[in-house]
Formats: structure tokens, C-alpha cells, sequence
């Protein structure tokens, strides 16, 4: 196994461990992640519930599947539009002046304020995410094909 | 070019194949959930809202129920989110542990109290539930604070925190 592959390896897992973690909190309680969202004033108030329902399970399941190493390419790119969409509401937030929690790591009770720091830990999250991605395979598909 | 192309639709396949997995998972999850959201407003099908039993009050009405003497607060959030912070002089009474709690606090709490119940945002159905439950326990006097936490806590109104 080249370094290539062994940093692949490494990163893989802890960026999706950062997805597990950072959406588990999240998981049991949607009306928590509903008020961090609302405080986003981003998303339309209707759609909000459902949202809060679905991030944190679509979090958590990419999250073990990138650990796992199962549909890597796709889960990456699902994950690269989350880090994106998450990077571009927050720049947008500060750009208008607003401070709310972020709502990221609540599971050590760290109480974030979006920040620059926000943004730049996520763009770093985006350069792994493309790192992996370009080495990644969708394993189950390529096995079917062969 | 074209091996390039098919290999990315299929990568875009699968990821919206797991999407709409998550997506059904996570609404199904959300149904079985005693702390679950309402997907949709409590409207009926004329798009008019349903007769509550209990009065909804907004910010600048439960202020002045706050400063009334007498009137109870009731945090219907999980014990967890009630010892982390929440209203000061409010009482816990989660909506998933309501028959023990209240057992506890009903000796209490006078049968014409005003009770003011309330949990995290708009969005959260625990407020509703738990009034109704202390309607069924004979309390008439109840309001319902929809904003919550969320807006209690925006406004820099009074809070307590149990360590």
C-alpha cells in the first residue's frame, strides 16, 4: 500500500467520522437541529421539519458508508454537496451580518458560533473530500460489473 | 470520453439511490420517534386551523405571564435540554416521561393554575402533547408559548441552568 493509499485510507475515516459524530446528537431529537436551521434563516419555514428529519440520517449513513468503504465515489459526492451547501449558507450568514450557532460538534457541548474559522475548517473538509474522491471506487458497482 | 460519462451517471445514480434511502429511512425513523417533528402544519384539509383546546401566546403575552405571580412554567423538552438551561423557575415535565414526572409535581400544582408550557421552537410537538395530557388531567388553564426556548432565549429573557 503506497502513502497515496494509506492517507486515503486515513482520511477517509475521519471525515466520516466527523459526518457520524457531528449529525448523532442530531438523530433522536429533529426539533434541535430545527431551531439550529431556523436560525439560518435560509431554508423556507415549511420545508424546515423536513429537513431537520432527513440531514442528520443522511449525515449518519454517509458517514459509516465512507468508513465502510461501500459506494465511496457516490457518498463523497453526496457529501461534497452538504460540506458545499453548509459552506455557502454560512459565508452567506456572515456576509449579512447574522451570528447564530453553527451546530456542528454539539456532541462534545461545544456551542459554536459560525465564524471564518467555520468556513475555512469547511473548505479544508471540501479539499480532503475532492482528495478522496478522485482516488475513491464505487466498490459494489465495479465488483457487479466484473 | 463516453466510459468517462457512463461511469459518472452511475455515480450519480447511486448517490441519489442513497439519497432517497436516507430520505425514507429518516421520515419512517421520524414516525416511530416519541421526540419526532410534524411533517405538515396542523391544518385540515380546508386549510383552516384545527380548534385547539389550550390559548397559544407569543413573546410579548408570556413576558406578562412571567411577571404574574402564580403562573407555572413547564418545560416539555427532554430532561437533558431542561438541565443544560431553560426558563427560570420552570418545571420539568418531558413529553416522553410524563405519567412519573407528573405524578411527582401534580401535588403541586393547583387544579386552576395557570400553566404556560413550552419547548424548543415552533417546530417541536412536545408543547402541545404535554398540554394536552394536563388537560386530560383536569387543568383548564393552559397556554401554550409555540416559539419556545428558541425565541426565550433570542430575547434575553431570564434563564436558569442546573448543575
Amino acid at each position: 500500500m503506497s502513502w497515496r493509499e494509506k492517507a486515503r485510507t486515513l482520511f477517509r475515516i475521519i471525515l466520516g467520522l466527523i459526518f457520524v459524530l457531528s449529525s448523532s446528537d442530531n438523530l433522536f431529537n429533529p426539533s434541535h437541529i430545527s431551531e439550529i436551521i431556523t436560525a439560518y434563516s435560509i431554508i423556507p419555514a415549511r420545508l424546515i421539519p423536513l429537513m431537520a428529519i432527513v440531514l442528520p440520517w443522511l449525515e449518519f449513513i454517509c458517514g459509516i458508508m465512507l468508513i465502510a468503504n461501500v459506494y465511496s465515489k457516490s457518498v463523497l459526492l453526496i457529501l461534497l454537496a452538504l460540506l458545499f451547501s453548509f459552506t455557502g449558507s454560512v459565508s452567506f450568514n456572515l456576509a449579512r451580518g447574522l451570528k447564530h450557532a453553527c451546530g456542528c460538534f454539539e456532541i462534545f457541548s461545544i456551542k459554536e458560533e459560525i465564524s471564518i474559522v467555520t468556513v475555512i475548517r469547511n473548505i479544508v473538509l471540501i479539499l480532503v473530500a475532492i482528495f478522496l474522491y478522485r482516488g475513491a471506487n464505487n466498490v459494489f458497482i465495479e465488483n457487479k460489473n466484473n | 470520453m463516453e466510459t468517462n460519462l457512463r461511469g459518472l451517471f452511475r455515480v450519480v445514480l447511486f448517490s441519489v439511490r442513497i439519497f432517497l434511502f436516507c430520505f425514507i429511512f429518516a421520515t419512517v425513523f421520524n414516525a416511530l420517534n416519541p421526540n419526532g417533528v410534524a411533517l405538515f402544519s396542523q391544518h385540515n384539509a380546508e386549510g383552516v386551523e384545527e380548534k385547539e383546546p389550550f390559548i397559544r401566546v407569543d413573546s410579548n403575552h408570556v413576558q406578562a405571564l412571567y411577571n404574574k405571580v402564580g403562573v407555572i412554567f413547564v418545560d416539555a423538552r427532554s430532561k437533558k435540554d431542561y438541565l443544560k438551561n431553560h426558563i427560570k423557575g420552570a418545571i420539568s415535565i418531558p413529553k416522553e416521561d410524563f405519567t412519573a414526572q407528573f405524578e411527582k409535581l401534580h401535588g403541586l400544582i393547583a387544579i386552576d393554575a395557570e400553566i404556560v408550557v413550552y419547548c424548543g421552537s415552533e417546530y417541536c410537538p412536545s408543547s402541545e402533547k404535554v398540554a394536552r395530557r394536563l388537560m386530560k388531567e383536569g387543568y383548564s388553564k393552559i397556554y401554550v408559548y409555540g416559539n419556545g426556548w428558541n425565541e426565550w432565549l433570542m430575547l434575553k429573557l431570564p434563564t436558569e441552568v442546573i448543575n
